[in-house]
């Protein structure tokens, strides 16, 4: 059985965690080695509930799957993960922020690609709309910018 | 964070917005510039630009770039437009310089892996590449020159000798320069067959078809010179600027634009101010005039188009070469025109040709030289400013990053003693 560690989110809530999988975020790993007791909870108060336990389930997955499942089946739940946990574009966002601030690089670069997919083909009003950014740009900007690389809306032939 | 925030891609740091458009492809690049100030203040950066470019291309999304030449060509000569540079260093070439560049970036590759960077390996691919290329072009150009004059001396002394004529060595030469340019352009032309680019082949056949049988014409019916010269000076003129414009993407059309249709030219119009002058027969001092500029002109501008071609980011080429070179051959084509057309009208001037001629030269190799140290300090300053940019803004993030990093160390230490 291996150790487990006691997490406090932002929200107040309790968790553990296995240990191996709570190294996988260098920043928690980074801690662990300096200071903290593993009798001791650690507060992660910029953590909301809801991602830490996506961020364990994720984490725990990939210590368990390492040298055991085929990179298919991981890459599979992979995909399958991050369909689940980007369905909402607040809570990716702020999921995506987390795991930065954590410094857990495979799922990291995950949700940054979902990010890119989920950019691909919008026009930048549904972009704005979707992803709550401003419109700061003059018009006449706007219009510069665009002819610089409306050759990339033209239909090639 | 609470769950009532509402959070908006804006928000994101910038190094996490860095590794987004990082993955993005042109056309999301695109759209997230016009999206919001600050993702077009990011965008200014040209990595995303070149990393969207070789993913684009790796990923065979080779439509997203056909056409846009088209567009980012208009501004590339106005360079009061702040559009001007942000082109060259986003995109810096059209599209067949680019694709170009995707190749060697990935023969390079496949070529020389190693472990210096890629840019040093891109160097020495290209230095390696065009030093080859130089010398076959020089070796061509030797065997080529010795056996068209050969030709050309064998047939007039064929012909004369029949006639009892005396030719000047200024014939020789001249129907030397003709029959070596039609020899040239035609490769070119074939060249530019197989490489499938219609539009060059077509300009370049306009040149073999049009120009040089009328330059031949003209040179043989000297009598006919006002009707000729003009029209035909006025087309190979049009031929050199448009050439000039569309084939600066490839070697060999970028060298036959900026060397030899220039020296062609001038060759005629030696040859027709000396005749006009009736001067065929005193060669020495008018001829090397004449040539001073186009002599040093093809090993000068050779020079700095494999010195741009070389020191500079791979990316970022083509354009002020392009742009001196050209404002170079103008200044020369348009000071010769005017004073050919000086010395037709009054023929006092024969007398006092030499001195008209060298300062006007003068001042036309002053003002190409002008344009390209210009030219080249600005796009130095430019990309240079770029470089500093990029670097300042990697240095700033990391920093950010160390800092926040530390931060929430000390945080979250704090809080568990």
């Amino acid at each position: 059985m291996s150790e487990t560690l006691t997490l406090v989110s932002a929200d107040g809530k309790t968790l553990t965690a296995p240990k191996d999988a709570i190294m996988r975020s260098a920043m928690l790993k980074n801690l662990l080695e300096v200071a903290a007791n593993s009798d001791e909870q650690i507060p992660l108060d910029f953590v909301h509930s809801e991602d830490l336990e996506n961020i364990i389930e994720y984490c725990k997955y990939h210590v368990e799957a390492e040298g055991k499942a085929s990179e298919g089946d991981i890459s599979k739940w992979d995909g399958e993960f991050i369909n689940r946990v980007t369905q909402d574009d607040q809570k990716h966002l702020r999921l995506i922020q987390t795991t930065d601030q954590l410094q857990i690089e495979g799922l990291f670069k995950l949700l940054v690609q979902g990010i890119v997919r989920k950019l691909h083909n919008k026009t930048p009003e549904q972009i704005r709309e979707k992803w709550n950014i401003p419109d700061d740009l003059p018009k006449e900007k706007k219009d510069e910018i665009f002819n610089t690389t409306n050759w990339l809306y033209k239909k090639s032939q | 964070m609470s769950g009532s925030t509402y959070y908006s891609l804006c928000d994101l740091s910038d190094l996490v917005l860095a590794e987004i458009f990082e993955r993005c492809d042109l056309k999301t690049l695109a759209t997230l510039r016009i999206t919001n100030s600050k993702f077009a203040e990011i965008l200014k950066n040209d990595q995303y630009w070149r990393q969207a470019c070789i993913t684009s291309v790796e990923q065979e999304q080779i439509e997203l770039l056909p056409n846009r030449e088209k567009y980012v060509r208009p501004s590339l000569f106005d360079p009061q437009n702040p559009l001007h540079y942000r082109h060259m260093n986003v995109f810096g070439m059209s599209n067949r310089g680019f694709l170009n560049t995707i190749k060697v970036y990935k023969e390079v590759n496949q070529e020389e892996p190693g472990d210096s960077t890629l840019d040093d390996r891109v160097r020495s691919y290209k230095r390696k590449k065009f030093c080859r290329f130089y010398l076959m072009m020089a070796l061509g150009i030797l065997v080529w020159s010795a056996l068209t004059f050969s030709l050309v001396v064998m047939a007039f002394a064929s012909e004369a000798s029949s006639k009892g004529e005396r030719k000047t060595i200024l014939d020789y030469w001249t129907t030397s320069g003709i029959i070596l340019a039609v020899l040239y352009v035609g490769v070119v032309t074939v060249f530019c067959f197989l490489e499938r680019s219609g539009w060059f082949a077509f300009l370049y056949i306009g040149v073999v078809v049009f120009v040089l049988p009328g330059l031949w014409f003209d040179r043989i019916f000297t009598s006919s010179h006002w009707f000729g010269v003009i029209p035909i000076s006025l087309l190979f003129l049009a031929f050199t600027v448009v050439i000039c414009w569309q084939c600066c993407d490839h070697d060999i059309g970028r060298i036959t634009a900026y060397c030899w249709l220039p020296l062609i030219y001038l060759c005629y119009l030696a040859s027709f101010l000396l005749s006009t002058l009736k001067l065929d027969n005193v060669i020495s001092l008018p001829w090397s005039i004449v040539m001073i500029p186009a002599l040093f002109a093809v090993p000068f501008t050779s020079y700095v188009l494999h010195k741009t071609e070389l020191d500079e980011d791979v990316f970022d080429v083509y354009s002020s070469t392009k742009q001196c070179c050209i404002w170079f051959w103008l200044a020369i084509v348009v000071w010769t025109q005017m004073i050919l057309i000086l010395l037709r009208s009054d023929k006092v001037f024969k007398f006092h040709y030499h001195f008209c001629f060298i300062p006007i030269y003068l001042a036309a190799v002053a003002v190409g030289i002008y344009f390209l140290v210009k030219s080249k300090e600005e796009y130095s300053d430019r990309s240079w400013a770029v470089r500093d940019r990029r670097n300042t803004l990697q240095t700033q993030l990391k920093q950010q990053q160390k800092e926040r990093k530390a931060a929430r160390l000390d945080q979250l230490l704090s809080e568990l003693a």
